[in-house]
């Protein structure tokens, strides 16, 4: 309840009882607890409450129900909810069932960031928002890839020369050297994979160094065979650019000019209404972010942007694909 | 006094005529204050719109000139519709206020009245809530003004200003400086006074670094002659370091004024419009806009 009181400081005249935050607390954690509700939309509507004041009238009037059987209170208003969404986002992510949840949130949380990019300071709370930040993909695949020595690649040769190598494998008696050489082997081929498309001719020869960048980072997430590996994506597309590219910035409106061109494969739908330079790009939601459109991005911030973006879009596909 | 109030009564009706007065954005049921005064600084939650009320505290000992100030800013919200390019919509008056602007107003005539039912007693309602208006929206700034006795009772008890929430969350505090008393043989009484309540506020963590302080010399207009303006200001040079100390910040804004008259209300006038057209503090903790730019920071972590 103290992270409660903290979103809510600055909100109320006079910080609210025990009675109500506890009202407040207990109808957080129990909105749309339903197994049914798509967990992951519930967290982009409190997002976009919080960051964007937008009211979601189902969380609001549940809230008003709590709190006025408490007695004390009978409306709560707009600003007092979006700071409470901000708290139901916070649970969302510290409390999520398991790392990976909490990770895609963190991230779905950081991609809305570039919606409130030119007033970031009027955002409250901002230590707690960075324990959000502490959880975000590029954390969570960095905790959990840890295979960091590439050159034990000697079951390359035993694999090569062997007519039937799964037998010659099974009769290997270190089970577990076998096991982390062949995860090497997977590793070094993704790597393998991400460094053709970035060093392929159809991705260098795009003159627009933003389009570049696009296509590099479609390919990578999309045409690889796995892209959850800590590949150093970032670097790897700024040695795309030449030096007078690295500086440059477009308002995103042109920066839409320059990639929709290649934006017709990938990606084929979006899931989240955080990707908002994807749904930029694809045309959908327009009305809704345009106000995105006149703001200024390099092109650095545009990769990190992007990436993450097409990250949370190929994850929430695969959940979905499996019945999540 | 009848033609005043007369006044009075024209200028409220011809503003409530002219004034865009928003119809909706007062959500909560307000009736409960109907025939009650604002007693319970919780209440002020009810209060809220989507604007978030500006609170100014009054702190000053008996006879300072708290509710006279007040009282003047209600009067000058009476009489002129409003301050600045702000209207004056509304007020959760309080009995207690009315009754006390009244008795300061026609204080000459009362002379007869002992002082004491003149002055805001202890446990009185200290709240006074001005709704006003501009360009069709609203926003309430809200006075508290608790009796000497009570900052006198801080002053003394740590542990009671813990008790005042309302404080706690002051977005202004106008600290009131008596002159008559600062010339007299009252003043070191006064600096140890506001040592020990000013020593208690900032144990109690009322200093936020969002939070105005002013420190407001009351009762200029005794000030007529060199000798006493160049006493005046030596006592000034010994109290406004004491505030500073305390506080712990190096400027403190003052103000000089006379609460009680009407006709010099310049400088009380800009000091109340201020106070109209000041937001009220939204975020406690001072953000570091490059820590949320998280893209920022992945950049340069690379």
């Amino acid at each position: 309840m103290d992270k409660l009181k903290r979103f809510l400081e600055g909100s109320v005249v006079i910080p609210y009882s025990d009675n109500i935050l506890e009202a407040i607390d207990t109808a957080c954690q129990s909105y749309n607890k339903d197994e049914n509700i798509n967990r992951f939309e519930l967290f982009e509507n409190m997002v976009e409450c919080f960051l964007t004041s937008k009211d979601d009238k189902n969380f609001h009037a549940y809230l008003n129900d709590s709190v006025e059987k408490e007695g004390t209170l009978t409306v709560l208003p707009n600003v007092v909810v979006q700071r409470i969404a901000g708290y139901k986002s916070y649970i969302m992510v510290m409390e999520a069932d398991c790392e990976e949840d909490s990770s895609i949130m963190a991230t779905i949380f950081m991609n809305y960031i570039l919606l409130v990019k030119k007033r970031l300071n009027n955002i409250p709370c901002s230590d707690l928002i960075l324990e959000i930040y502490n959880k975000h993909l590029s954390c969570y695949i960095k905790d959990n890839d840890k295979l960091r020595n590439l050159n034990d690649t000697g079951l390359i040769k035993t694999i090569a020369e062997a007519a039937d190598p799964i037998s010659i494998l099974n009769e290997k008696e270190d089970e577990a050297n076998i096991n982390k050489q062949l995860l090497v082997l997977a590793k070094s081929a993704a790597f393998y994979q991400y460094d053709k498309i970035f060093n392929g001719n159809d991705v260098r020869n795009i003159e627009d160094p933003f389009a570049r960048i696009f296509v590099a980072l479609c390919k990578m997430v999309h045409e690889t065979s796995y892209c959850y590996y800590d590949y150093l994506f970032y670097l790897k597309s700024m040695e795309l650019l030449k030096n007078d590219e690295c500086k440059c910035r477009k308002s995103i409106v042109k920066i839409i000019d320059s990639v929709q061109s290649y934006a017709d494969e990938w990606p084929e739908y979006l899931n989240s209404k955080s990707s908002l330079l994807l749904r930029l790009i694809k045309n959908e939601n327009r009305d809704s972010i345009s106000t995105l459109l006149t703001t200024q991005l390099g092109i650095k911030e545009f990769t990190v942007y992007l990436y993450y973006e097409l990250m949370v879009e190929e994850i929430l596909n695969l959940m979905y694909d499996d019945g999540e | 006094m009848e033609s005043n109030l007369d006044l009075l009564q024209n200028n409220v009706e011809k503003h409530r005529e002219t004034a865009a007065v928003p119809q909706t954005t007062v959500q909560n049921d307000n009736s409960v204050f109907i025939g009650e005064a604002l007693n319970d600084d919780e209440k002020l939650n009810l209060l809220m719109t989507d604007t978030k009320p500006y609170i100014t505290i009054l702190v000053g000992f008996e006879g300072y000139g708290k509710t006279s100030f007040v009282a003047t800013c209600y009067h000058i919200m009476l009489t002129d519709g409003g301050i600045g390019e702000y209207k004056f919509c509304d007020s959760d008056t309080l009995v207690g206020l009315e009754r006390r602007s009244f008795l300061r107003r026609f204080n000459a005539a009362m002379e007869s009245v002992p002082s004491s039912t003149k002055r805001t007693i202890r446990g009185e309602a200290h709240l006074l809530t001005f709704h006003l208006s501009k360009d069709g929206s609203e926003k309430i700034t809200i006075f508290s003004d608790h009796s000497g006795e009570d900052y006198r009772k801080y002053a003394n008890h740590k542990d009671e200003i813990k008790n005042d929430v309302l404080i706690q969350n002051a977005d202004r505090i106008l600290f009131f400086v008596d002159i008559p008393s600062l010339l007299d043989t009252k003043f070191l009484r006064m600096v140890q006074d506001y040592k020990n309540l000013l020593s208690n506020m900032k144990s109690a963590d009322i200093f936020r670094p969002q939070t105005k302080i002013t420190l407001l010399f009351n009762k200029i207009d005794i000030i007529n002659d060199d000798a006493t303006k160049e006493r005046y200001e030596e006592k000034k040079k010994v109290l406004i370091p004491v505030f500073r100390s305390i506080i712990g910040i190096n400027e403190i804004e003052t103000i000089e004024l006379t609460s009680n008259n009407i006709d010099k209300s310049d400088d009380l006038k800009s000091l109340l419009q201020d106070i109209a057209q000041s937001n009220s503090i939204q975020t406690w903790i001072d953000n570091n806009e490059s820590d949320l730019d998280w893209v920022k920071k992945f950049i340069k972590e690379q």
